[in-house]
């Protein structure tokens, strides 16, 4: 696995500088659509990794050297968890330092809309790379525009009555964390499980 | 013991089908898998290497059967080389190296610098600017620095110039000194194998032809340049093959069925395949 993910570290490197420039960037805009692009940005690293693999057909080789087809798999969903994480950390950490010059703390606000974007990024990486790993990147990437359409869509459709009902309702930040690490703790077994499943049918 | 054992291996595929195939690489040899393109000889590495489900028939590596998680141990022995299969085009060698010293438990970094000295490989220029011979002798110089027992390479060596086949032949010679590793190298280039190889295997159209010692070939078959009617003389059990041109007929016959003192001419194993493969007038 280390191996794997050593390879994807050097096939990234250069996406790896300009991701943190961009992310440094947005994350100085403060505005939640900012950090999602971010974390939407992060969410496409393993697509990228995968695109290199197809390209010189490494998934050929790497089944028939010392690792797993579950290896294979989970290494791509662990860069892109690397990803949303550090993502949100220099998310927080630069909103910190600009909160700081303006002598001002964070606030739970902040911390929460960046942990819950964090979740949904998680959620769509989810959704997502199942169908990478059956279509392969060049339709897969389709499906992920698609995915990402009908997320602004629904975000945008649904935002103003869900500031409303939480609002009004009892659900602590606490409570909605813990609600969203499930959701996407449990999204993201389902999806490797089905990842698995469709890796080992592709290579049969 | 042997390194690999194939018994009775089928693989369909649309429009294809690895037919019932069988053999066997002894430890210490090296067996050449030949055959046309589409073949088969691809898909039997893949089957070998369990990176593909078989339909039918049982393959040991190593002893091991290659469906059983004990197969993921035996790996570590084996070095692979594929056609068209590579590293990362933005990797260069050296983290090609780091990667590989992550993956296989025995990796020497002294013998893999020693290889891209040997092989003149650039440490630092990245793999998308490799000509293909020179991403080939990166990948054997991964393949034979993590104390492997088995090799196998799939079409090493085609593509590239005489001097750097003769380079990597020499390499595979010198790897199967030990009598304990062993090579499966596929190739259309039946010249290779000739130069290196202890068995034939051939592969026709998803069939196995054959799988004999090569120089029991060389010893077995011939080739005659003769007039039609005396080659309708000849035994009919004799005649393998036949190609005829304007100048009479060319044959691939049983040399020892042969009337003592006919004349051969000079038999490689280049022609005997094409023969085979080709079937001629008479297969």
């Amino acid at each position: 696995m280390r191996g794997l993910l050593l390879k994807d570290y050097y096939t990234l490197l250069k996406q790896l500088k300009l991701y943190l420039v961009f992310i440094v960037i947005l994350s100085a805009i403060p505005s939640m659509n900012m950090t999602s692009i971010g974390v939407v940005y992060a969410a496409m690293l393993p697509i990228t990794a995968i695109a290199f693999d197809e390209r010189c057909k490494w998934d050929q080789i790497a089944v028939m050297m010392p690792y797993k087809r579950s290896d294979l798999v989970f290494s791509k969903f662990l860069i892109g968890y690397f990803g949303v994480v550090v993502t949100s950390i220099i998310s927080i950490g630069i909103q910190a330092v600009i909160g700081a010059f303006k002598g001002q703390g964070l606030t739970t606000e902040q911390i929460l809309v960046v942990v819950l974007t964090a979740f949904a990024g998680l959620t769509l990486l989810a959704i997502n790379l199942p169908f990478m790993f059956w279509l392969g990147v060049e339709r897969g990437r389709i499906v992920f525009m698609v995915l990402i359409a009908g997320t602004v869509f629904l975000g945008m459709m649904t935002a103003e009555s869900a500031k409303q009902v939480l609002a009004n309702s009892t659900i602590t930040p606490v409570i909605l964390l813990l609600i969203g690490a499930l959701s996407a703790a449990v999204v993201n077994v389902v999806s490797i499980l089905i990842s698995n499943r469709v890796y080992q049918k592709k290579s049969t | 013991m042997n390194a690999i054992e194939l018994n009775g291996v089928s693989k369909r595929y649309d429009g294809f089908l690895l037919d019932n195939v069988s053999f066997s690489l002894p430890r210490g040899a090296i067996l050449g898998l030949v055959g046309e393109n589409g073949a088969g000889k691809s898909t039997t590495i893949k089957l070998i290497m369990n990176a593909i489900r078989r339909d039918g028939g049982t393959i040991r590596v190593m002893g091991e059967d290659n469906t059983t998680p004990g197969f993921q141990t035996v790996k570590e022995d084996i070095g692979i080389v594929l056609d068209e299969a590579y590293f990362p085009e933005v990797l260069n060698a050296m983290q090609v190296g780091n990667v590989m010293k992550q993956t296989y438990r025995r990796w020497d970094d002294g013998v893999y610098q020693n290889h891209l000295q040997l092989l003149d490989i650039p440490k630092k220029k990245v793999f998308r600017e490799f000509s293909r011979g020179m991403k080939m002798k990166l990948a054997i110089a991964v393949a034979l620095s993590h104390a492997p027992k088995l090799l196998i390479l799939d079409e090493a060596t085609s593509g590239l110039d005489p001097m750097v086949r003769d380079e990597i032949l020499t390499l595979f010679n010198d790897f199967t000194r030990d009598e304990e590793h062993s090579i499966l190298l596929s190739s259309h280039i039946v010249s290779d194998l000739e130069k290196v190889c202890d068995y034939i295997a051939f592969l026709h159209k998803g069939k196995l032809v054959l799988c004999e010692e090569k120089d029991r070939l060389l010893e077995e078959y011939a080739i005659i340049k003769t007039s039609q009617s005396a080659l309708d003389q000849l035994p009919v059990d004799t005649i393998i093959s036949t190609k005829s041109g304007a100048y009479g007929v060319e044959a691939l016959v049983r040399r020892e069925r042969l009337p003592h003192g006919m004349q051969t001419e000079f038999t490689t194993l280049e022609t005997i395949i094409l023969f085979l493969a080709k079937g001629g007038d008479r297969a």
